[in-house]
């Protein structure tokens, strides 16, 4: 049997190296510290990290916010990408990932502008993923918001993080978004699977395991698969090992 | 001055607790601010007569900004319209905030003006006191109306942006230790009604019993309850002294 890209999950701050693989994780995504403060923490398991070599994507602070109508708030989010990036780099880490942004303005017509000042001479250290968002004044929350962004990310060896769960708060089907974003020659770097607890096109993202909401599974399986790409089980501790058990399954059979 | 804040149904006998206890050991009595999606219950009638207590309606365009009172009506959770709420007050009201599912049972008037409770993962917003336009709640809402409004889909999000506040600025402001306040961690709120506890309430303050769980045992409780259920919550409602 082939293997597919790898599938793992988001590794919470309790979380070591020995439950990545009693869960039969193949990759991960985790925080470093606390999300809602600008500089990135070390984790006290760094060097168990590197040493795995599993891929791993570091998600910056959710207070990174290249698209903001603030200067002060671009200025801040250059200098977090780049400490990010390096913590990211420190412990083996394949990527970056972090949102869109946010206009608060409801200018995301000048995100493209915002995000290429922000990006403008920075050399990072690992590969920028930019997550799909669910908010309207969020740039990366609809097909047109990123096709216009692409152009400033692809430059900078951007990628792309699908994230299924805001997708479906959104309302776009898995499937024709990743298709579409395959067309327009947008690289897909990483995608983030769970269900949701809120209904299709909500405007919402609450993550629940995979068969515990809402969604479409098989559909959101079918748009991983087809981006090729390392996916996240973005689910609660309780559900993870179902999860990537299922992912994995899903993406090998997309290998035959 | 002390209040406390409650929107949406279900205020029980744990909320009129909560809120007489508060002004039996507060100097100033308390204020209970109701928003204007709560419903009517008896016990929130209860609350309303109870000595030093004072119901007023919180009104989000009188204390927020119009975009602040755009996240707050957007919240998903009730916990953080409760959360921008007490914000806005303190901004320009200053004082001690008290979350509805606490009992009180020692005096506040000996605490400092201004402090927060904190463990070694977070800053709780369940206490807290600050004096009016203290740069932290500038800043808490600084965090907040420039992140994705979406991450306020996580319910544990606020407490980790209010906790990144708190690490992240030099301004001097107390911490005090949960013990006084959070004598038990959230994953063993159940000890807090066992019999069998034998955690001591010396030195605790306000007892926190987390109602996003207590909820379904205090729900069904009345004045009755602590006498026939002994239990450190029952311990800390005869502590209050409101005719428990």
């Amino acid at each position: 049997m082939a293997d597919g890209p790898p599938a793992g999950v988001r590794l919470a701050s309790w979380q070591t190296t020995t439950d990545l693989e009693q869960l039969g994780a193949r990759c991960a995504e985790l925080f470093l510290g606390n999300p809602f403060r600008w500089e990135p923490a070390a984790r006290a398991d760094s060097a168990e990290l590197r040493a795995a070599g599993l891929p791993l994507f570091v998600h910056g602070s959710l207070l990174i916010n290249p698209a903001s109508a603030s200067a002060d708030v671009r200025d801040r989010s250059r200098t977090a990408l780049v400490e990010y990036a390096t913590a990211a780099a420190a412990i083996g880490a394949r990527g970056l990932l972090v949102h869109g942004g946010y206009a608060e303005d409801g200018r995301i017509d000048l995100a493209p502008e915002r995000w290429a000042s922000v990006l403008s001479g920075l050399s990072l250290a690992v590969a920028l993923v930019v997550e799909n968002d669910v908010a309207p004044t969020s740039p990366t929350s609809t097909l047109a918001g990123i096709e216009a962004l692409w152009p400033v990310l692809a430059p900078a060896g951007g990628a792309l993080c699908v994230d299924l769960c805001h997708l479906h708060g959104t309302g776009a089907g898995p499937e024709p978004f990743v298709r579409a974003l395959q067309r327009a020659g947008v690289r897909i770097g990483l995608v983030e699977i769970s269900d949701a607890v809120d209904p299709f096109a909500s405007g919402r993202h609450r993550h629940v395991g995979l068969g515990d909401g809402s969604m479409d599974v098989a559909a959101a399986l079918g748009a991983a698969t087809l981006a090729q790409a390392p996916v996240i089980c973005e689910t609660p501790a309780v559900s993870q090992r179902a999860d990537i058990a299922t992912v994995d399954a899903a993406l090998r059979r997309g290998q035959r | 001055v002390t209040f406390l804040f409650w929107t949406g149904p279900g205020f029980d006998f744990a909320g009129w607790l909560a809120v007489a206890s508060a002004a039996r050991w507060s100097p100033t009595g308390a204020t209970l601010y109701v928003d204007e999606v709560t419903g009517g219950s008896a016990w929130l009638d209860a609350a309303s007569r109870a000595a030093g207590v004072s119901v007023i309606p919180f009104l989000p365009d009188a204390w927020l900004s119009r975009a602040e009172a755009l996240r707050y009506r957007g919240a998903i959770h009730p916990a953080h319209r409760s959360d921008i709420a007490r914000f806005g007050v303190l901004r320009r009201a200053g004082g001690l905030y008290l979350d509805t599912d606490t009992i009180t049972c020692a005096p506040l008037g000996v605490l400092p003006p201004s402090f927060v409770v904190r463990d070694e993962r977070i800053v709780h917003l369940g206490v807290l006191a600050l004096s009016d336009g203290h740069p932290l709640i500038d800043e808490f809402f600084e965090r907040l109306m420039h992140v994705d409004p979406s991450v306020l889909d996580n319910y544990s999000s606020l407490v980790h942006l209010w906790t990144g506040v708190v690490d992240d600025r030099s301004d001097p402001v107390v911490a005090l230790p949960a013990s006084g306040f959070f004598p038990v961690p959230w994953p063993r709120w159940e000890e807090l009604f066992d019999p069998a506890s034998e955690l001591e309430l010396d030195g605790v303050v306000s007892l926190h019993h987390y109602g996003a769980f207590s909820r379904r045992l205090t729900g069904g409780m009345d004045h009755a309850w602590p006498a026939d259920h002994p239990c450190p919550f029952s311990a800390a409602a005869r502590r209050a002294q409101v005719g428990v």
